[in-house]
């Protein structure tokens, strides 16, 4: 992922790296994904639904996640999300990605110098 | 962080498994994920307090267009089980493939069997389909070779037939803009080029009209010659082939340049495209000058003519044309017969002898294939009621009858696809050998490849065959009563009934198309072995012959010729051990020949008649002498028959068939005749064969180079026992010391020349002989394994029967009896066949009858001998069966 891509495009892409560095906790569904992402940010990131379900199906597609019926706590049905082996390696390589724009996101920000 | 509280789901219920099992429900599913967030969701709000409605209807607003989302989840989802179950298919394809292949390799003998046999029966259909293909089919390289037409000459009294037309004729029939979308005539010789690079020969097509449009070709290069460039004068320009433009060079700086042929300027205007070919071999293209000579000159059988039919014109309407032209020219120019042309599609003629030939051929491997997937029907249903008791078992464990069949089919399938590969290698051996029988002699059958449209065939076979010979002992097999093959212990299930008469049936089959094989190529061997003791009226044992063209700008004077040709004559003189040495302008068997009409000094033509003709040959040296033509009468040329201008003193030799045919009562010797210039006939001479053994005589006039001075193209011929290369080298020593720019070319023997012309009956019968033979060994192996099997079941039988005092003789006529009788209901079905199927072969068959007794009778009698063998060992081991063994083992 490169930084200089539009922001839907990096949006999209965020959305991957922050599902897949959640199911990389343990199998969840959408709901508990989307509560999960809310609860850790304090509410700033909103999870909208009409994106979360098709970015969980395209990453079942490309065999990063796993979709399972199973049963709830509460006796529901609900379809779980587990993280595959190729889901581990997207979601390293993401990471690495993402740290690297990240840190070089700071350096501009806390610049203690002027530009020459 | 921490992670979300656990909810520890439990497995899911065994139920929804089974429903997974017809694919999954992807609507249910995204309407069910949905639901479940939604009140999750519900479910969040009423825990922070928010009463339940209020609750609700924030959760639906929050969630978005339901709707919208669910599609775009159903499209995501369907794209996944759509790839799943082609991933599913794969797998359930790639089992059943191992499964196959572990079956097939359990039983080596059977699959082996079973490939060979296919392998033979897809690569005999492959190979003989490759050439109908490109021999038969594409012949020449043009759109709509169907509506090309060439017009051919038939004089039957003189048993002229299929003979090409004078030029006066073509002219006439190329002006006939009604029945031609475009028309040429050509006439190929052999000429020398100079100028570029060394004098070499060429193969030329001389051409009159439009022969470039005529096949529809566009030029590689350049152009192609205008209609005005066959007035007199404008005539000197070229078309090169694309072989001879590769071979000087390939150089576009070629067309504009200037080239000497045979001693004439010519300009290269073009190149024609390299797939075409037709003349085949020809090299260069040139027009040929249309002088009013041309149009007066008829009767002159030596053009080819071609036309393209105009567009909308049924063939009937056309042959009328030609049959109106004909009409015309009995009225105007009082030619004694009406209707002496005919038309013949162009690809027939190109395919001439082979056409025929290869027809047959065709219609042989599909015998063959016939067989082979007979051969292995019953292979199959044998060894399907050997298997009985493997898929009872099967059955019994829960494989449903679709499992079964689909297992079997896709076993035979496997067997198919790979005896279809091996088939190709099989035909493209039986290619190379079919053409290095007879490339030379048929360049036609050189370039035939595999081709892709063959490939495609075989393909095509082969599922056939799979499907033939799979589907119905699978679906037999199918249909198995589990209970009742697993209660019968030992032996598996016997034969029924409907099954032993399928497996008769495809015993008789075989042996009926074995021998409809067996006839054809009997009748084949037996008329080539008559054609081969045939006289041809000349003894071709050690006679070599070469071929020379005497071209360049010295030989364009008159006499010059003659001089070179003197020349010649009187340095053979001084090589006594290729003596008796001689040239002719036409050499028997070579395919060349000049028809040519002649009328009678004195004897007024009959009208009603039309036109007498004669092979037309100049000849020089000892000629007769080499070949052996015994004289008859008078005499033979010699140093007195010299070249002089006054035509009173010219003189000729007929042959036998002329003498008897227009001088029955008289002597011919010191008669004058006309074919040209008027000659005196000085001798008689024995009728030779021209185009092939057997053929009908033909009359001839030969005619002494000094008189007939203009034939530039001689076969060289000499009866010696020297090596063929030492004579070459040195009658082209001799040539080259008188002028070192003619070639010597194409030496052959005699005996060769002679065998090109019996070539593709020759491949016929070979090839036939071989489909013959291989049948037979399918039949007969069919018929072993049959009457083995019958055998095997009928083991406890044979047991009770010796038990009870039967003799072993007795058992053994039994079994014999059995198979007898089975050969002989296919010999008397294959007899009928027979008498049908030969009628195709006779266009090949030379003094045979289609129904010839002997071989009627001799292709029964070996085919029932062997099958009869075939027998004998299975019903020996019916006669060792041990009664106690045979009803202990029940």
């Amino acid at each position: 992922m490169a930084a200089d891509r539009p922001t839907v495009d990096l949006l999209q892409g965020s959305l991957d790296v922050i599902v897949l560095q959640t199911l990389s906790w343990q199998p969840m569904h959408g709901f508990g994904i989307a509560r999960w992402i809310q609860r850790v940010t304090d509410d700033v990131f909103q999870i909208e639904e009409g994106t979360l379900y098709p970015a969980l199906y395209k990453m079942e597609n490309k065999g990063w996640v796993k979709g399972e019926w199973r049963v709830t706590e509460n006796k529901r049905r609900a379809k779980y999300y587990r993280l595959t082996a190729a889901g581990k390696r997207r979601l390293t390589e993401e990471s690495r990605t993402w740290n690297l724009f990240a840190g070089a996101m700071a350096k501009i920000m806390t610049a203690a110098s002027a530009p020459a | 962080m921490t992670p979300p509280r656990r909810e520890d789901p439990t497995e899911t219920p065994k139920w929804w498994r089974y429903l997974r099992f017809w694919g999954t429900n992807v609507r249910a599913e995204v309407d069910d994920e949905i639901a479940f967030h939604l009140e999750e969701l519900v479910g969040h709000y009423v825990a922070r307090g928010v009463p339940p409605d209020e609750a609700r209807r924030i959760a639906t607003e929050r969630f978005g267009d339901r709707e919208h989302i669910a599609i775009a989840m159903r499209a995501l989802a369907n794209q996944r089980e759509t790839a799943m179950q082609r991933t599913e298919w794969l797998d359930s394809m790639r089992r059943d493939l191992r499964y196959a292949v572990r079956q097939l390799a359990k039983r080596p003998a059977f699959t082996g069997v079973a490939l060979l046999t296919l392998a033979l029966g897809i690569g005999a259909n492959t190979a003989i389909f490759s050439a109908v293909n490109a021999v038969l089919l594409h012949p020449v390289a043009t759109a709509d070779i169907d509506r090309l037409m060439v017009v051919r000459t038939n004089l039957p009294t003189m048993n002229l037939m299929n003979e090409d037309v004078g030029p006066g004729e073509a002219i006439d029939l190329m002006a006939r803009r009604d029945l031609f979308e475009a028309s040429t005539a050509w006439a190929g010789r052999g000429a020398v080029i100079t100028e570029i690079g060394d004098p070499r020969r060429v193969a030329v097509a001389r051409t009159m009209g439009q022969f470039f449009d005529v096949f529809h070709v566009v030029p590689a290069l350049g152009r192609f010659y205008r209609p005005d460039e066959s007035e007199p004068g404008k005539e000197r320009v070229v078309v090169l082939s694309y072989a001879l433009w590769r071979e000087l060079g390939a150089d576009r700086s070629l067309i504009g340049k200037q080239i000497t042929l045979s001693g004439v300027r010519h300009e290269v205007v073009g190149v024609a495209p390299e797939s075409f070919d037709y003349p085949r071999g020809t090299q260069l293209y040139a027009p040929i000058a249309m002088t009013p000579q041309y149009a007066q000159n008829r009767g002159q059988l030596i053009w080819k003519l071609i036309g393209r039919m105009k567009a909308g014109l049924s063939r009937a309407q056309f042959d009328a044309g030609i049959l109106s032209e004909q009409q015309r020219w009995h009225r105007d120019l009082h030619y004694g017969d009406k209707q002496f042309l005919s038309v013949v599609p162009l690809g027939t003629m190109i395919a001439g002898q082979l056409r025929p030939a290869l027809l047959v051929l065709l219609g042989a491997v599909g015998f063959v294939l016939l067989i082979a997937c007979a051969n292995i029907a019953s292979l199959q249903l044998v060894h399907g009621t050997a298997r009985t008791r493997e898929l009872a078992v099967r059955a019994a464990l829960g494989a449903g009858r679709g499992t079964i069949v689909r297992q079997l089919l896709v076993e035979n399938l496997v067997l198919s696809v790979a005896g279809g590969l091996l088939g190709l290698g099989v035909g493209a051996v039986i290619l190379q050998l079919m053409s290095a029988a007879g490339a030379s002699q048929m360049p036609a059958l050189s370039d035939v490849r595999l081709s892709g449209s063959a490939l495609l065939f075989t393909a095509v076979a082969t599922l056939v065959a799979g499907t033939l010979f799979g589907l119905l002992p699978a679906l037999r097999a199918g249909r198995v009563d589990v209970q009742e093959a697993l209660k019968d212990g030992a032996g598996g299930a016997s034969l029924g009934g409907r099954r032993s008469r399928l497996l008769h049936t495809s015993v008789v089959i075989q042996v009926a198309l074995t021998l409809v094989l067996l006839v054809g190529s009997g009748l084949m061997i037996r008329s080539l072995r008559l054609l081969l003791s045939q006289n041809p009226g000349f003894s071709a044992d050690h006679v070599i012959t070469m071929k020379m063209t005497v071209t360049g700008p010295r030989y364009q004077q008159a006499g010059s010729l003659t001089t070179f040709y003197d020349q010649l004559l009187d340095q053979f003189a001084a090589m006594k051990d290729l003596e008796p040495i001689g040239f002719v302008s036409e050499l028997p068997f070579t395919g060349d020949n000049d028809s040519s009409p002649f009328r009678i000094i004195g004897r007024a033509a009959d009208p009603n008649l039309p036109a007498m003709h004669a092979n037309l040959h100049t000849i020089g040296g000892d000629y007769f002498k080499a070949m052996r033509i015994p004289l008859l009468r008078g005499r033979t040329f010699d140093k007195t028959d010299a070249a002089t201008p006054n035509q009173a003193t010219w003189v000729c030799v007929i042959d036998e068939t002329l003498a008897k045919t227009y001088f029955p009562n008289e002597d011919p010797i010191g008669k004058r005749i006309n074919q040209g210039p008027d000659a005196t006939i000085i001798g008689v001479v024995g009728t030779v064969s021209q185009g092939e053994l057997g053929e009908p005589p033909k009359a001839t006039v030969y005619y002494p180079y000094t008189q007939h001075a203009w034939y530039s193209n001689m076969y060289v011929v000499s009866r010696t026992t020297l090596p063929a290369a030492t004579v070459t080298s040195r009658v082209r020593g001799v040539i080259r010391s008188i002028d070192p720019n003619i070639p010597l070319f194409s030496t052959r023997t005699l005996d060769e020349w002679i065998a090109g012309s019996l070539a593709p009956r020759r491949l016929a019968m070979v090839v036939l002989t071989g489909l013959a033979a291989l049948s037979l060994g399918l039949a007969v192996f069919g018929l072993y394994g049959v009457i083995s099997y019958a055998v095997s079941q009928r083991t406890r039988e044979f047991g009770i029967r010796l038990a009870l005092g039967a003799r072993p003789a007795d058992v053994q006529r039994m079994v014999l009896r059995q198979g007898v009788r089975l050969a002989l209901a296919g010999v008397i079905l294959g007899l009928s066949g027979a008498f049908i199927a030969t009628r195709a072969l006779s266009n090949l068959l030379f003094g045979v009858s289609t129904r010839d007794p002997f071989t009627f009778i001799a292709g029964p009698v070996v085919l029932a001998a062997v099958a009869i063998a075939a027998t004998y060992f299975p019903a020996r081991r019916a006669t060792k069966t041990n009664p106690l063994d045979a009803l202990r083992s029940t």
